[in-house]
């Protein structure tokens, strides 16, 4: 899969800074669970797609795409993701797994929400994996 | 959180309401995520002033309640399904649906609508609002849970918000009456607003108006994709400070969803349910058992013989004892169930359950419905209420019954300690007795499987459903909650299918009472009764699969329940005394009279066979419909037949006629 330059991706991810320009002191956390060279620098990261079901415990990455690979654009499985909030974009943290052949997965979308879902369905969500370097 | 805290109760609710507030009260309906704290908010609005129903048609629950503002207008709210988005992705959700737009079969269209979002999680929350904006109705938007994000640190700004939306916006915590209060306080601006309208245009108001008709359609995979782009600008505007993720979930998650010590701990966790519903429950079902056989000798001493007694008496007082003895383990049950849920912990355990359940078919959150099934089904099958989607929580009711419960122990050791040799097998290792009672309980499984995989590749077949869950952040559970939850289920299940069940059970009595012995009687009086005779109609159809008349006339009052069919094999082989007397000369005698192959026989058909009416009756009530309890009798009949059958057959051949 083809890197896109990283401006394609909203905007919104910057956690922890204000959205307006006022005065209100931001709380700068070292220990927040996202990497803190969170610059869209494509030269710092490397941006690997895959599926979400690839993805190991503790990976983070944004979503480039989402379509169910065994049907065509707009199936069910893809309005459902994108109604949990798996939309192009967003910044996936894969948590847990199931013990019996690691299904269903727990998946944190954007820090937020916390969503269960099967390996079939994450096959169909692509994530930009965030590499970073220690590993 | 004190007393204090929770609004009073005579702040603005006055005990009784007048004919004309009761006649025309406004619709307000509440609509929001499943894990939007919805219900809570329902329960401080309307507190105990609140109705447990049905949807016409369907196996939904209809929750409302009244509530009352400072400013007299009388509100019916109604908690609808909660659901993500007004596009119904199964049969509860098309309930919101409907009814928000005016589609449901008698139900009008709601005056205002108030739309709960968790505060915590807008990106997923806030597409409702912006589809219910489509519908045309005055909104209300409740922020809840803003005190959890005010403790992450996540600063909203409501008015922007306000501003951004074109909604009223408030903040609430839905069990402090702060925000409750100004949500109230909004509600009659809102209504205040529709009344002068009303009056503008001649109507009388809270009868229904001209409303402005609904834009709202099924929102595309582009406009689903458009909405988020919409709620990052608002939230952009908005929220002031994201601050910091919650991390206490994602901790206690690391333990409780870890592959193998999460496991272990659901495996304890279910383990002290089913001991709370086995064992625990016992004490208050003796204590029930001992008032009830207390109030029967009382008035069985007070009264001369005759009819009336023995309808009071064995019929009504019998029939009622029968129904109360099932509220400790409903009760206990129900604890466990809206008190893990309350916390966050059956989304868990359902993600856990999901790979072995997932396999037939089965919902995750159908496990602890299933596991107390083996105590009782009735509570088992009230539970089915805990899986939210409609499919699915009837093929957990409709095999609930399967699972081995406590009342079929008394037949099963009976007929084991009748005709089963008290040896051991395999060397000396294991104790046949035991190996057979073993083989009972998995037939039940087993069977219990089967027919869901069954159900739902054959006749129950409804799209894939997919597994995407939201798993919520751990909650304190409320005490409130929960017992206006406890109070709400023991309602339904006395007034609802206890009523049925009694009226079975006098019934039932009346079969077996009726018409008495004749003077010269050389059978027992049970054999001129009309349960006798249906008794002897059966014995032709029962003859191939080895059922002698007794057996057959046994199982007639054997319908009660499954236990009873000992003592009623007792009344036809005319023993007396009390209930271990009666079982242990029973053993005796059959274990002369019957071959073993009647005896196996008999332990197939009391695998399958719905010899319990109350399990019918609470079948009834919880699908809201007499197709579902019907269809339960005849599969499990079919099967117990059929298996009763292959079992006779195959022991008389192998030779133990």
């Amino acid at each position: 899969m083809k890197d896109d330059p990283p401006s394609s991706l909203p905007s919104r991810h910057r956690f922890g800074h204000p959205r307006n320009a006022s005065n209100i002191p931001v709380k700068d956390d070292p220990s927040s669970s996202l990497p803190s060279r969170h610059r869209f620098d494509h030269q710092a990261e490397r941006l690997v797609s895959q599926r979400l079901s690839a993805l190991r415990c503790g990976d983070s990455g944004y979503i480039s795409d989402v379509r169910d690979p065994r049907a065509t654009s707009g199936s069910e499985i893809e309005r459902r993701l994108l109604e949990m909030g798996f939309v192009e974009g967003a910044y996936v943290e894969m948590l847990h797994k199931g013990f019996l052949g690691q299904d269903p997965l727990a998946v944190r979308i954007n820090q937020s929400v916390t969503v269960a879902l099967r390996r079939r369905e994450a096959d169909a969500v692509l994530v930009k994996l965030i590499v970073s370097e220690k590993r | 959180m004190s007393d204090a805290d929770v609004l009073p109760a005579s702040a603005w609710r006055p005990r009784r309401l007048t004919p004309a507030q009761r006649l025309h009260p406004w619709r307000v309906a509440l609509v929001g995520g499943p894990n939007s704290g919805k219900t809570t908010l329902f329960n401080t609005l309307t507190r105990s002033r609140q109705k447990t129903a049905n949807y016409a048609g369907v196996t939904v629950e209809r929750k409302s309640g009244i509530l009352v503002t400072p400013a007299r207008h009388t509100v019916e709210v109604i908690d609808l399904p909660g659901s993500y988005s007004l596009r119904a992705r199964s049969p509860d959700e098309a309930i919101t649906r409907d009814v928000v737009l005016g589609r449901q079969a008698r139900e009008t269209m709601p005056d205002v609508i108030i739309c709960v979002s968790d505060a915590t999680n807008l990106g997923l929350h806030l597409r409702l609002l912006l589809e219910l904006k489509k519908v045309g109705r005055p909104i209300i938007l409740a922020l809840n849970m803003i005190d959890i994000a005010r403790r992450n640190g996540c600063l909203i700004d409501i008015e922007a918000m306000a501003r951004t939306l074109g909604v009223p916006v408030v903040a609430t915590i839905a069990l402090r009456s702060s925000g409750v209060k100004e949500l109230v306080t909004q509600l009659d601006d809102v209504l205040g607003q529709l009344t002068q309208q009303a009056l503008q245009e001649g109507r009388a108001p809270a009868q229904g108006d001209s409303a402005s008709p609904s834009t709202w359609k099924e929102p595309s995979v582009s406009e689903i994709r458009a909405y988020h782009q919409e709620i990052d600008q608002i939230l952009k505007t908005a929220i002031l400070n994201e601050g910091t993720p919650e991390r206490f979930s994602r901790q206690v998650d690391n333990v409780l969803l870890h592959p193998v010590f999460g496991f272990l701990m659901l495996l304890a966790i279910l383990f002290l349910i089913f001991q709370a519903v086995f064992t625990w429950a016992a004490v208050p079902m003796d204590w029930i058992e001992a008032g009830f056989a207390a109030l029967q000798a009382w008035i069985g001493s007070a009264m001369d013989d005759g009819m009336l007694k023995s309808l009071l008496v064995d019929g009504i007082i019998a029939g009622v004892g029968g129904v109360v003895i099932f509220l400790p383990q409903i009760m206990i049950l129900f604890f466990f169930i809206l008190l893990l849920e309350d916390w966050g912990y059956m989304a868990r355990a359902a993600f856990l359950m999901d790979r072995i359940m997932g396999g037939v078919g089965l919902n995750g959150r159908a496990f602890i419905p299933l596991l107390s099934s083996f105590a009782c089904a009735i509570p088992g099958i009230m539970g089915a209420r805990a899986i939210a989607h409609s499919r699915d929580r009837l093929i957990t009711i409709m095999i609930a019954p399967l699972m081995t419960c406590a009342a079929r122990l008394p037949v099963y050791v009976l007929l084991i300690a009748a005709f089963i040799p008290n040896t051991t097998v395999w060397g000396g290792w294991v104790g046949l007795q035991g190996l057979v009672m073993f083989g009972l309980y998995a037939a039940g499984i087993v069977s219990a499987l089967l027919v869901a995989w069954v159900l739902q590749a054959t006749w129950m077949r409804g799209e894939h459903q997919p597994l995407i869950m939201e798993l919520p952040s751990y909650k304190m559970p409320s005490a409130f909650n929960v017992m206006l939850g406890l109070w709400d289920r023991a309602w339904v299940f006395l007034y609802r299918a206890g009523t049925i069940i009694l009226t079975l059970m006098v019934l039932l009595w009346f079969l077996a009472s009726f018409p008495g012995a004749p003077a010269d009687a050389t059978q027992p009086a049970i054999y001129y009764s009309f349960a006798g005779m249906i008794g002897r109609a059966l014995e032709p159809l029962l003859a191939p699969i080895g059922f002698n008349w007794q057996i057959a006339i046994a199982l007639v009052p054997g319908m009660a329940a499954r236990e009873v069919a000992v003592a009623a094999l007792g009344t036809v082989y005319a023993l007396s005394g009390d209930e271990e007397a009666v079982a242990e000369t029973l053993t005796t005698v059959i274990a002369h009279d019957w071959t073993l192959a009647t005896a196996l026989a008999l332990l197939a058909w009391y695998v399958f066979a719905p010899q319990c009416l109350s399990t019918l009756a609470i079948t009834k009530r919880e699908t809201n419909s007499w197709t579902w309890p019907l269809f339960m009798f005849g599969y499990m009949m079919a099967l117990a037949y059929v298996a009763a059958f292959i079992t006779y057959h195959l022991a008389v051949a192998l030779g133990a006629g």
